[in-house]
């Protein structure tokens, strides 16, 4: 979609005076010996790098630099959900990673297959922000998913053993757990589609605006995509609260109780 | 009814041998007395013959079957563990009661009268069906334990240290109910934790010895 009439392009320098704004977080973190002044100033610089990379892959327009991009996306989306977990269980990164790539994925090409339908399918302009969107949102939920479930778990130890011990299978002792994590993980995309357009304009509608799309355009393109995140976040987090699941409980009906322990810091 | 072969355990992160090839048999109207000392193993086979930790090596048969996978939660309720630090899962013991029931493994309906009994048989009032679970002591949370094992109508209790926190009253309390419970069928039996030599003579009709995960003796 073209930029319309009302587009307003921003130069490097105006950047710039927007960076003067990140200074004054820079300074409160390194006043309050907050820690994050490098972390601001890295995502700053990670986010140049990345429109430079968008730039040259948009540029290549062919599939394979497209899905290469979107498969490197989606592994450091995986790895960075179980970054943020304090728990850990054998597996737990290949488990995350699996879930993102099979949520993300298949919302993503459901939506550019079946409902945006770009010419040609791997549109990077499309495709990668559709699918960065899905990611960002997705990590997010099996991170908050897969945290509660293992906390819950370690916490709930002497109630979870005693409902083994007087005869449920692993599934009715874990079920409860699982509701309360997949719960979890579902309240960020709740909280921001309850406050839609009231309280907030969601980030691809204010993007969209600002490119000068009409704003009905800007509505129909936020609510397709505060859908398909919803969608991915619940497959997400089924899959990975279903693998974590399996890899805690034995098939004897067991937990074992020995796998699952507390991040390294 | 139970034999426990080779049972075999190793710590993950230690490395520690917990239980190095335990071997012994309950037998119907017995109660055992398993007794050791402290890190010697007694929880952690007793935990085994529940089925509720993974082993390394070993096998359990109960009435000449091998129990594994899809046998274990219905063989748990033949042969219930009791913890030492009971908890009620649901507000009350009565909700509790109707929650066990509700599992897969649940074949039979549950009996009010039986537990009001069994509540009744430990010195108790048919009201503690409806306390409040936070408001129980810590001998009424382990009654109700017992009182919600045997509601399941098993042939086993293996019960690890039941009385470890509680004062003489309660303690006296819960093993003549249990010694009750036992006596009511010749097809039951009890395995009875404990470090407390007194009360396994109290209670034991076989002793047996567990030392660094090995059973020596009985």
């Amino acid at each position: 979609m073209p930029p319309s009439d009302s587009y307003i392009a921003i130069s490097w320098l105006d950047v710039s005076v927007a960076a003067c704004l990140l200074a004054i977080n820079a300074l409160v973190s390194v006043r309050l010996q907050l820690g994050m002044a490098g972390r601001i100033v890295w995502s700053s610089v990670r986010m140049t790098i990345l429109g430079l990379v968008l730039k040259q892959i948009f540029a290549l327009a062919t599939a394979a630099p497209v899905l290469g991009l979107a498969g490197v996306m989606t592994v450091i989306a995986g790895a960075s959900a179980v970054g943020r977990i304090d728990h850990r269980y054998p597996g737990i990164y290949l488990n995350a990673v699996s879930s993102v790539w099979l949520s993300s994925w298949l919302v993503t090409l459901v939506t550019v297959f079946a409902i945006v339908r770009p010419d040609p399918w791997y549109s990077p302009p499309i495709l990668i922000p559709m699918l960065g969107m899905v990611l960002g949102n997705s990590l997010t939920g099996i991170s908050l998913g897969l945290d509660r479930f293992l906390s819950e778990m370690r916490n709930r130890r002497g109630e979870l053993e005693t409902s083994l011990a007087l005869g449920a299978t692993r599934w009715e002792t874990c079920r409860g757990v699982f509701s309360i994590a997949t719960r979890t993980a579902m309240v960020p995309i709740l909280n921001t589609m309850a406050v839609a357009g009231i309280v907030s304009i969601p980030g691809m509608m204010t993007g969209q605006l600002l490119a000068g799309t009409p704003p009905i355009e800007a509505v129909k393109y936020q609510v397709m995509i505060m859908f398909v995140i919803a969608a991915a976040i619940a497959i997400g987090i089924v899959v990975a609260l279903w693998l974590a699941y399996r890899n805690v409980t034995t098939v004897d009906h067991q937990i074992n109780w020995e796998v699952i322990h507390v991040k390294k810091s | 009814m139970i034999e426990v072969h080779d049972f075999r355990r190793r710590d993950a992160e230690s490395e520690r041998v917990i239980l190095d090839g335990a071997t012994l048999q309950i037998n119907a109207g017995e109660c055992i007395g398993l007794m050791g000392p402290s890190g010697s193993g007694k929880s952690t086979l007793l935990r085994a013959i529940a089925r509720l930790d993974p082993l390394d090596q070993g096998e359990l048969f109960f009435q000449g079957n091998a129990v594994h996978g899809d046998d274990i939660p219905p063989y748990r309720r033949r042969v219930v563990y009791v913890s030492q630090q009971s908890v009620v899962v649901q507000p009350t013991l009565r909700e509790d009661l109707q929650h066990i029931f509700q599992f897969q493994s649940s074949k039979q309906p549950l009996d009010w009268q039986q537990a009001e009994s069994q509540l009744v048989q430990f010195g108790k009032a048919v009201s503690m069906l409806d306390q409040p679970a936070e408001q129980l002591s810590g001998g009424e949370k382990q009654i109700a334990a017992l009182v919600r094992a045997m509601t399941l109508s098993p042939l086993v209790l293996l019960l690890d240290e039941p009385t470890a926190s509680l004062d003489a009253v309660a303690t006296e309390g819960i093993e003549t109910g249990v010694k009750r419970w036992l006596a009511g069928d010749v097809s039951r039996a009890v395995v009875w934790v404990s470090h407390d030599q007194q009360q396994i003579q109290r209670v034991a009709t076989r002793v047996i010895q567990i030392n660094a995960g090995r059973v020596s003796g009985s």
